[in-house]
């Protein structure tokens, strides 16, 4: 069974190499990909439109803040796919006894995880509100951030972190970030735009078209970071727990 | 209204939030916010068919941020645009969605308890992704909602049991798969034409003369097996009996309409559309050898569908021989051909929502839909038994049922482009749903045991106790939504010249051949 | 020419640690290792110019999924059976 699933493998790889014999040459400036006008315009029009100089981040949450927002939702869906599957399946089955440990929390461990998270989190709120100007937003910020949580806990254990952040409130974290997100392309129609058209709400901030853009980028990029931390504590805590959210690992 | 398009997939998806968010209140608003975002979706969705109808050319673009279209390959931003065929589909899949909504209030508090608000805001969401699929026309966000639709329903059918959980799991490497080839074929789309939106993809094509580069063709098969893996055709349909089987009861009805067939929609929308008819039809070697796949695959699923005694399970080979139906439809290449395969999209909708919906009945009320335990069921339960058996008779393709003149032009089709073996099948495969439905007939209405001999002494007579044949109906609130599935295939099977006009009007843009052809 | 000499040999490394990643019969180290293999994608991507790629990269793949696959792993059996 092994070597026969070597077969699609190995047809799927030929074709994939077989297709790249009229690519073009590596960092062609000449290829389709960058000479066409959908990019030659976001070079050319990103800080026109948007006042963004982070390119990447322009056409993230703006050019294509469609495509993010479902993105944001998927990670919504699969934080609760994971709850809907794991909470209760472990019913009546007892806890893998193995690789338990008994002993406290390790001094050394436990003091640089105090040190280091709230350097953690720092970073995580700079990672994201940075995003427009240097790599970075919401996805890495919120990734960092659930991460600070993670690392408590794999020191002590998921009720130290949870003590921190219930899984409760993780979910309305989540559902608030949707919302955010959701909302400011919903308040943009409302205006009189199409969803998520963010130039619309120069109607309520003080500020130009193109500034209201990358004010209204700070906020879905902030939604997004709500949704992506709460949700990779929740993947983490449910998974390491097998759904209980005891103990832990 | 405006932006109503835009509407489609604001209901649901602020609904499936507020949902899960309704935990935190009262548990009991999950199920009326659910319906209320649906039917709110289900008339942005008509609305949108009706201004789509109206506009000079058929189509509406929504442009989601509002960038401009003006740009050579069709802009920088996320286009949705609702053409004839994407408006009717997303209708279907809205309409489908807000029956299943309502009928689901029972067993989702039976089957997944404690879990309600997350039940329904993943079935709002896996709504949300459907009918987004059929709106876009983004290739990379086509992608993008795929993901929404296919881990939304991992998550819905793994929800039951832990046997689900099991099925699942080949459910979401398969899937994986399938969503990963289709994402390599947009990257090398994307390497070759520089932009992501269809219609732009297909101009670039034209323009720069790519039909015949090695990267299209390529492109064009990892999109269409991954597409074909999603749709559960043939050789690739192991994850569907399973997963659709032991799934929870509403998760099969919502699931089982819809998912294979909006994926059946994706293949047509990347044939006509994305790479357009000369280069799908002409320059690839699809059209000589998909139609003996689709022989293959038909007559397979026929045959494992016969030797099922279980009608959930019996069910999900005939998703599975429908699909076989609709994929042969488009790649016998022909113009009537192509709309026999959109109607039965439609119309395959409907009739597998009434057989599901009254297959869910069925578990409800007899905790088992093996073929012994639903002997004599007609007198218990007529009403539920008329439903489920439009399903059945519009699946065999009786008239006035939708899926007679959907099959009518299937038919049409296989033999004027001359595809004897497709008609063939066709004509094979409907006469093994006969029997499929009317050994299920024989023992729902005429109570025979398993060697065939009647148990009753006679006429009228089901040889059950007074106690099995009382009138014992299913609540209303699954009930209505049966007969209204039911009234609906009856409906469009008599107003199907009205369905046929729209994709009559949308196919004539494309150039598909109508005539015989000689080989 | 020197960036070609780089890119190849990062490319190779990603090979090896595809197939290693495969060949190793202990779930954990397997996930380790495509630990290893997101590093080299996301050194691969900042080489490329790609910084806000490295950095998803880095976090979600070298970071959080390395962590969620190893926090799955603990409750299953280590070996894997083929």
């Amino acid at each position: 069974m092994k070597y026969f699933s070597l077969i699609p493998v190995i047809a799927i790889g030929g074709l994939l190499l077989w297709a790249g014999q009229d690519f073009p040459k590596w960092g062609d400036v000449e290829s389709p990909a960058s000479k066409s006008p959908v990019s030659s315009h976001f070079i050319a029009n990103t800080g026109v439109d948007t006042e963004v100089p982070n390119m990447v981040t322009a056409v993230l949450a703006d050019y294509r803040g469609f495509d993010t927002m479902f993105e944001t939702v998927v990670v919504f869906i699969a934080g609760m796919a994971v709850i809907a599957i794991l909470r209760g399946s472990s019913v009546g089955r007892p806890r893998r006894k193995d690789h338990e440990v008994e002993a406290e929390p390790d001094l050394i461990v436990t003091n640089t995880v105090r040190l280091i998270v709230p350097v953690l989190q720092i970073f995580a709120f700079y990672v994201l509100a940075h995003g427009h100007v240097s790599p970075g937003g919401g996805f890495q910020g919120g990734v960092v951030m659930g991460a600070s949580f993670i690392l408590i806990a794999l020191s002590w254990d998921l009720e130290k972190a949870m003590s921190r952040f219930p899984i409760e409130r993780c979910l309305f974290v989540a559902a608030m970030g949707i919302v955010l997100y959701g909302g400011i392309g919903l308040l943009s129609m409302m205006l009189g735009g199409e969803f998520l058209d963010y130039a619309e709400l120069e109607k309520i901030l003080p500020v130009s078209r193109e500034m209201a853009r990358y004010h209204a980028m700070l906020g879905v990029e902030i939604g997004v970071g709500f949704t992506v931390a709460s949700i990779m504590f929740v993947l983490y805590a449910n998974l390491a727990s097998e759904g209980r959210l005891k103990q832990g690992l | 209204m405006e932006n109503a398009i835009a509407w489609i997939f604001i209901f649901p998806l602020f609904g499936s939030v507020f949902v899960a968010l309704s935990r935190y209140v009262n548990i009991k608003l999950a199920y009326p916010i659910s319906v209320l975002s649906m039917a709110g979706a289900f008339w942005a969705g008509v609305e949108t068919l009706c201004q789509a109808m109206a506009s000079p050319n058929h189509e509406i673009s929504y442009l989601l941020g509002g960038w401009t279209l003006d740009l050579f390959p069709r802009g920088v931003g996320i286009e949705f645009r609702a053409d004839l065929l994407a408006s009717l589909i997303a209708l279907i899949v809205l309409g489908v969605g807000l029956i299943v909504t309502v009928y689901s209030k029972i067993h989702v508090e039976k089957e997944t308890p404690n879990k309600e608000a997350i039940y329904y805001s993943l079935m709002l969401l896996q709504i949300t992704g459907l009918a987004g699929i059929c709106l876009t026309g983004d290739a990379f966000n086509l992608y993008v909602l795929i993901e929404v639709a296919a881990l939304t329903g991992y998550g819905l059918i793994a929800i039951g049991s832990n046997r689900a959980a099991a099925a699942t799991f080949n459910y979401l490497i398969l899937g994986t798969i399938g969503a990963s080839l289709y994402l390599l074929g947009v990257g090398y789309l994307y390497i070759k034409t520089g932009t992501l939106n269809m219609v732009g993809i297909r101009e670039v094509i034209e323009a720069n003369g790519l039909a015949d580069s090695a990267t299209m063709q390529v492109a064009f098969v990892l999109i269409g097996v991954g597409i074909l893996i999603k749709m559960a055709f043939f050789p690739f349909h192991a994850w569907l009996p399973n997963a659709y089987c032991n799934a929870p009861t509403t998760t099969s009805c919502l699931l089982a309409p819809l998912v294979t067939k909006v994926m059946i929609y994706v293949m047509i929308r990347m044939v006509l559309t994305v790479f357009g008819v000369e280069f799908s039809f002409e320059s690839t070697i699809w059209v000589s050898w998909m139609p003996w796949l689709v022989v293959i695959a038909i007559i397979c699923a026929a045959f494992l569908a016969l030797s099922q005694r279980e009608i959930k399970r019996m069910l999900a080979y005939l998703i599975v021989a429908e699909v076989g139906y609709m994929v042969g439809g488009v790649w016998i290449y022909n113009y009537y051909g192509l709309i026999g395969s959109i109607f039965h999209i439609i119309s395959d909708a409907c009739m597998t929502l009434c057989l599901f919906l009254g297959a869910g009945i069925i578990l409800h009320k007899c905790k088992t839909t093996h073929f012994d335990g639903i002997r004599g069921l007609f007198s218990k339960m007529p009403l539920t038994m008329i439903g489920f058996f439009v399903g059945g008779f519009s699946i065999i393709g009786l008239p006035p049922t939708c899926g007679f003149f959907s099959k009518w032009y299937l038919i049409t089709g296989g033999m004027v482009s001359g595809r004897w073996e497709y008609l063939v099948v066709l004509m094979f495969s409907t006469m093994v749903m006969v029997i499929l439905f009317f050994r299920l007939i024989e023992r729902i209405h005429l109570a025979v045991d398993e060697s065939g001999k009647n148990l009753g002494k006679g006429h009228g007579d089901l040889g059950l106790s007074r106690e099995q044949t009382r009138f014992d109906e299913a609540p209303l609130i699954m009930l209505i939504p049966l007969l209204v599935a039911a009234a609906t295939v009856i409906v469009i099977g008599i107003y199907n010249q009205e369905v046929v006009n729209q994709i009559e009007t949308f196919l004539q843009a494309y150039d598909l051949p109508t005539g015989v052809e000689y080989k | 020419m020197g960036l070609e000499i780089f890119n190849t040999f990062i490319l190779l490394l990603l090979v090896v640690v595809a197939l290693a990643s495969l060949w190793v019969r202990d779930l954990l180290v397997s996930a380790v290792i495509f630990g290893v293999y997101s590093f080299l994608m996301c050194l691969l991507w900042a080489e490329m110019g790609a910084v806000d790629v490295a950095f998803t990269e880095a976090t979600v793949g070298a970071g959080i999924s390395t962590v969620v696959l190893v926090a799955t792993i603990f409750h299953l059996r280590r070996k894997s059976n083929d």
